[in-house]
């Protein structure tokens, strides 16, 4: 079964009286438990793409299913219990709650999803075990290093179980020491825990780590390789060849 | 509860910011505390001050309140012996009552023959030893030592004036009235023999002519008896009090009751315009009242008589309270939208700064009610503590100034009395200060709050 299906999908952005169009007519299908990498150029909607993958930004136009569920009508409420429950997240600035310890920043997402006492302490330090922080758990983010920081992100991604890991240029703001390190536990835990990461990044290291890598430029997939596969693909659903870039110089604003 | 720790230690996070917030609302609360406990202190001497010398109820002949002031002859109660011994005896009534006294109110004029001056009085006639009973109340812990009623020991004829009567009948050297220099002779009193009629002048001459002795302080109050016919009473001024109120001091005659029945009524069975019923707790008068309304109506019933309060009494009482509520409100108001305006402000610089916090909880599966939440209960925790360390700063203060020996007069007062604040053990207004200031704080939270609640995630998550 696939992780998420994109069908259709466009998102226009709007900047005064200037619409931007960050995605154009997506169709994808992320593959459960795989690493896929979104790669592409400044600006081609990564980011976007990974936003609507998230449920944090709704398209314009087109169909989101995540597993089984189409998420475009899903209520306010209703997709922030879905994202609880079936997404996790890890950014770029790791984005951990500062007056919260990292045992406590695990702990969050658990208690959005009314975990019982004894079961969310023993996730939440399992999840601090198997990104190493154990014996940092009582440590605020301010106490910590980027790459610590990041290992907790990811453990707060993964402690609710859910059915996608969403990371936006995780290793961005880390040295390529550390990044490669946290792109090593990613796919360590990807397939530990047999999660579907989608991983936005123009690393090298990150697209090589990749089951999946899907390329996309001005807002359109121009390639998707699937492991086990030497061919470049397009888009799933998609017939014919990857869909060429636009020439009118439109492009997506967000990386 | 991960929702109330995450507002402490947001609070903490910015402790500059949180205590200055926290200042505004302290000084808001110890504000409201303090000039609460200032009119709660004036309202509770005011009261004190009618209750002591009015009673809490009065019976009196129906519609002596509002007609019979000027015919008080016509509105007596003539067994009011019975009715007070009716009162006294009820069982309802009885563990209420601390004294039960009867009073009669009558207008005359008062004459100083030496003088050659005279002026209309109100004249109380006082049953002495029920007076002084009345000034023993006590219910709201004051530190003052009541006078005495200034008839107390004296002779039947005995009367006190207000300064203002004795400034009118020259009084002022015998009885030692400050502020009395000799009036302009043209502008003085007027002379008995030129305002009254020739009969009355001869009437009260007469009555004069027969006093014990000549004395310095010796007036003569011409009034009206039950029949119509004038009467005059010699009296000996024992004393002139100043009444606080000028329109009281120069009208103010109080004399024995008997004194004042015998005027009159003469030789008729006396009566007397109210009997004054005085309560332990003020908080008893609508018992009381309830209780002397079906006695006038049951036992009592072939007397036309009623029961008035001392608020009805005395207009001034509630005039005063409802100035100093005016200015308390007015005062409340403004702390409370000083108070909501700083919250407001710091809980919108706090949505602010937190945006990418709050982009990444919204992430990450929180609602748009729980960033509401966050910031309310943070706007919460404010007024809380504020209010309670507002209570505390109030408390110490009002300790100082209450020990500070700073003395004033209040409305209705003649003697400075102690500067007071009555903020220890008013329980009630603390509670209200608390709800009060925490309701501001949540109110003002909860714009900001809602703002932060519907920012865009992908916006939020781009200020990271």
């Amino acid at each position: 079964m696939s992780a998420a299906v994109l069908r259709n999908i466009t998102k226009t952005y709007r900047v005064g009286s200037v619409e931007i169009a960050a995605l154009r007519d997506i169709d994808l299908e992320i593959r459960s438990n795989r690493f896929t990498a979104i790669a592409g150029p400044s600006g081609s909607g990564k980011t976007t793409l990974l936003n609507v993958i998230g449920c944090i930004d709704r398209p314009d136009q087109g169909e989101l299913l995540v597993g089984e569920t189409t998420v475009g009508k899903l209520s306010d409420d209703a997709l922030s219990d879905f994202r609880a429950a079936h997404l996790g997240f890890v950014f770029q600035s790791f984005n951990l709650i500062p007056v919260l310890t990292a045992y406590e920043n695990v702990e969050y997402p658990l208690r959005l999803t009314r975990l019982p006492t004894v079961r969310r302490r023993a996730r939440v330090l399992a999840m601090l075990e198997a990104v190493g922080l154990s014996t940092h758990a009582q440590h605020r983010p301010g106490q910590l290093s980027g790459g610590q920081q990041q290992r907790v992100a990811i453990a707060r991604a993964l402690a609710a179980a859910p059915r996608i890991v969403l990371a936006d240029e995780p290793t961005a703001n880390l040295d390529s020491q550390t990044g490669a390190a946290i792109i090593e536990l990613l796919r360590r835990v990807q397939r530990e825990h047999g999660v579907s990461i989608v991983i936005c990044s123009h690393d090298p290291q990150v697209i090589a780590a990749a089951d999946d890598t899907v390329l996309i430029r001005d807002g359109r997939i121009e390639s998707v390789q699937r492991c086990g596969s030497d061919a470049t693909r397009p888009a799933a659903g998609r017939t014919g060849p990857p869909t060429p870039a636009p020439a009118t110089g439109r492009a997506g604003v967000q990386s | 509860m991960m929702t109330l720790a995450l507002a402490v230690r947001n609070l903490e996070r910015n402790r500059r910011r949180s205590i200055t917030t926290l200042a505004a609302i302290v000084v808001g609360a110890v504000a409201i505390l303090l000039f609460g406990g200032y009119t709660r202190n004036i309202r509770y001497g005011l009261q004190m001050g009618f209750v002591r010398s009015s009673g809490h109820l009065q019976i009196q002949h129906k519609d002596y309140f509002l007609y019979g002031s000027g015919d008080p002859a016509a509105y007596g109660i003539a067994d009011y012996q019975h009715v007070m011994e009716v009162v006294r005896r009820d069982p309802v009534l009885a563990p209420m009552l601390t004294v039960v006294t009867p009073t009669l109110q009558l207008g005359g004029i008062a004459g100083n023959f030496d003088a050659g001056v005279s002026r209309t009085v109100l004249a109380t006639g006082a049953d002495v030893d029920g007076q002084n009973a009345l000034r023993k109340w006590n219910d709201y812990g004051f530190t003052d030592n009541p006078r005495p009623l200034a008839l107390t020991g004296t002779a039947p004829n005995a009367a006190v004036v207000g300064e203002g009567v004795a400034r009118v009948l020259q009084l002022c050297d015998a009885l030692g009235v400050r502020r009395c220099e000799a009036p302009d002779k043209s502008r003085a009193g007027t002379v008995v023999s030129d305002a009254l009629p020739a009969d009355l002048a001869a009437l009260a001459t007469a009555e004069a002519a027969t006093s014990p002795a000549h004395q310095e302080t010796r007036i003569e109050l011409l009034a009206a008896t039950a029949r119509g016919a004038p009467n005059v009473a010699s009296l000996s001024v024992i004393k002139a009090e100043s009444q606080a109120v000028k329109e009281l001091d120069d009208v103010y005659v109080a004399l024995h009751l008997a004194q004042a029945q015998r005027l009159i009524y003469g030789g008729d069975p006396p009566q007397v315009t109210a009997i004054i019923v005085q309560l332990h707790h003020t908080a008893q008068i609508p018992a009381a009242r309830a209780r002397l309304q079906y006695l006038l109506a049951t036992t009592l019933k072939g007397d036309p008589l009623e029961v008035q309060d001392y608020e009805t009494l005395n207009p001034y009482y509630r005039q005063t309270i409802g100035f100093f509520a005016a200015i308390f409100g007015f005062i409340s108001i403004l702390i409370g939208v000083i108070v909501l305006f700083t919250v407001g402000n710091t809980m919108s610089m706090a949505v602010v700064e937190r945006t990418p916090e709050i982009g990444t909880l919204r992430a990450i599966g929180l609602r748009r009610s729980g960033i509401r939440e966050m910031f309310m209960v943070e706007g919460m925790l404010l007024g809380v503590a504020g209010s309670i360390l507002g209570i505390i700063v109030a408390l110490i203060l009002a300790f100082l100034i209450n020990h500070g020996g700073i003395t004033w007069t209040p409305p209705g007062r003649v003697d400075a009395v102690p500067l007071t604040v009555r903020v220890w053990g008013e329980t009630l207004p603390m509670i209200g200060v608390i709800i009060g200031l925490t309701l501001v704080t949540v109110v003002s939270s909860w714009i900001p709050s809602r703002r932060g609640a519907r920012i865009n995630i992908v916006t939020a998550l781009r200020h990271a």
